[in-house]
Formats: structure tokens, sequence, C-alpha cells
């Protein structure tokens, strides 16, 4: 059974990734009058899944981890 | 290997319709429905001493933290304190958090995840290869020499091989060539 949990650790890994990259700011291709404003209506529109909390929730404790490794 | 010998204390197809409604705690409602229950019922644990004296421990010594995050989820489910799609969902939060036990013990913990068979799940190269590496040199050198005709040579001997007829004996059974 401890093989599923190691796989879904491995998935939630990728999501992980996918959504590190997903989240970064996409430059506009152009910048004239017409060029669609802004990048953040992509973001708007995705909904939080239970899986995007996990995320925040593993950021949370990974950010105090280094900042407590970096204090040391 | 299968084995032929039955399981006698296995469960029986239906076994689990025998007990009155509501009368286990995976038949009751879970008391947290969601991750944000379970991380907040979780949580508090990694503050406790004796838990944490005890999680260190086990990392030291060597068991996979996706293991302890296995067996910590599984006895809440059957509790009945949460579902065992919140224990999957709760799961890299718990190894997270045991990461951090371990970095503050200053200790190099397991994960779970950095053997290769769990990249190769469902193949047979990593099982045929770590069997071949318990071979003592010698043999793994003789297998190589193996020329790979061998097995179907076998095969068709075992299919020249004619099958046991079964005497018959009933009234309308041909009779013989006597």
């Amino acid at each position: 059974m401890s093989i599923e949990f190691a796989k879904a650790y491995k998935n939630f890994q990728k999501f992980e990734e996918e959504r590190g990259q997903r989240n970064m700011p996409v430059a506009p291709a152009s910048k004239g009058l017409l060029s669609p404003r802004g990048g953040s209506s992509r973001m708007q529109s995705q909904g939080t899944t239970e899986l995007d909390k996990v995320a925040d929730y593993v950021q949370q404790i990974r950010k105090h981890r280094m900042k407590i490794r970096n204090d040391q | 290997m299968i084995s032929n010998e039955p399981k006698i204390d296995g469960p029986i197809p239906g076994q689990s319709l025998t007990a009155e409604p509501k009368s286990r705690p995976w038949r009751r409602p879970y008391q947290f429905a969601s991750v944000d229950e379970a991380v907040e019922f979780y949580m508090p644990q990694f503050a406790d001493e004796t838990f944490v004296t005890l999680l260190t421990e086990q990392i030291e010594n060597g068991i996979p933290l996706t293991t302890i995050s296995e067996i910590l989820t599984t006895a809440n489910v059957m509790e009945g304190r949460h579902s065992i799609d919140v224990a999957v969902l709760v799961s890299p939060v718990l190894i997270e958090a045991m990461q951090f036990v371990a970095d503050n013990a200053g200790i190099e913990p397991v994960i779970g995840t950095e053997s290769e068979l769990y990249n190769t799940i469902g193949k047979d190269s990593e099982l045929v290869r770590r069997a071949v590496s318990k071979l003592p040199k010698g043999d793994s050198e003789d297998l190589e020499s193996i020329e790979m005709d061998a097995p179907m040579e076998e095969e068709s001997m075992m299919a020249e091989e004619p099958e046991p007829q079964m005497e018959r004996r009933g009234l309308m059974a041909p009779r013989g060539t006597e």
C-alpha cells in the first residue's frame, strides 16, 4: 500500500512543478494599444481545488523550513 | 509466486454487510470531510514532544516517510476520522512536516520515492535485474551465454507432448479399437 502513497507523492510533486510553471507571469506577446490587458484573467478563471490547497500547505511548511535552515 | 492454498482468514464476499448499519466507524459519516479539517487535526500532533521524539526515532531507523504517513492516515481512516481519499490528499502535507522534523533533528530522511522500482511499476525489467544481480557471478555469465532460441525449443518440445487421454467408461462412450 505504501507504494500507492509513494506514487501519490510523486504525482503531487509533478503537479507542483506544473502549477509552478502555470503560475509564472507570462509576458504579453505584443504591447500595442489593442493587445489584451494583463495576464491575470487566466489565473482568476481557475478555481481552487483540494490539490491546490494541499500545495499551499506544503509551500507554507517548506518556506518555514527554509527560513529555519537559513537562520541556522 | 501464487499459492494455491485458500485464504481461510480472509473476508467472505458480502461480509461487510453482515454488521449492523453504522456499527463500524468507517460506515458512519467521516469526522473530517475536507483537507483543511484533516490538516487542522494532524498539525497539532507535530507540536507534541512525545510524538516528535517517537517520529524522529522512526525516521532515524530509516523507515520511509511515505510508510509513516500511510500508517498515520490509515489508522485514522479505520477510526472514521476521514476517508481514504482525504488520507492520500493530506499525505504530502504530512511528509513535508516530517521532513521539517527530520531537518530539525539533523537527520537525512528516507522519503520512499527514491527507489527506481516506483518508476517501473508493472514492468518486469527491475525485478529481473534484481534477480540477476543476486546470482553469483559465474551463473550470470552462463545466463548471458544462453542463446535466445533456447526457450523457444523448450516450448516446442512441450507442444509436441501428447495430451494424456482419459479413459471413457460411460455406456455411450465409443468402444475402443480392440
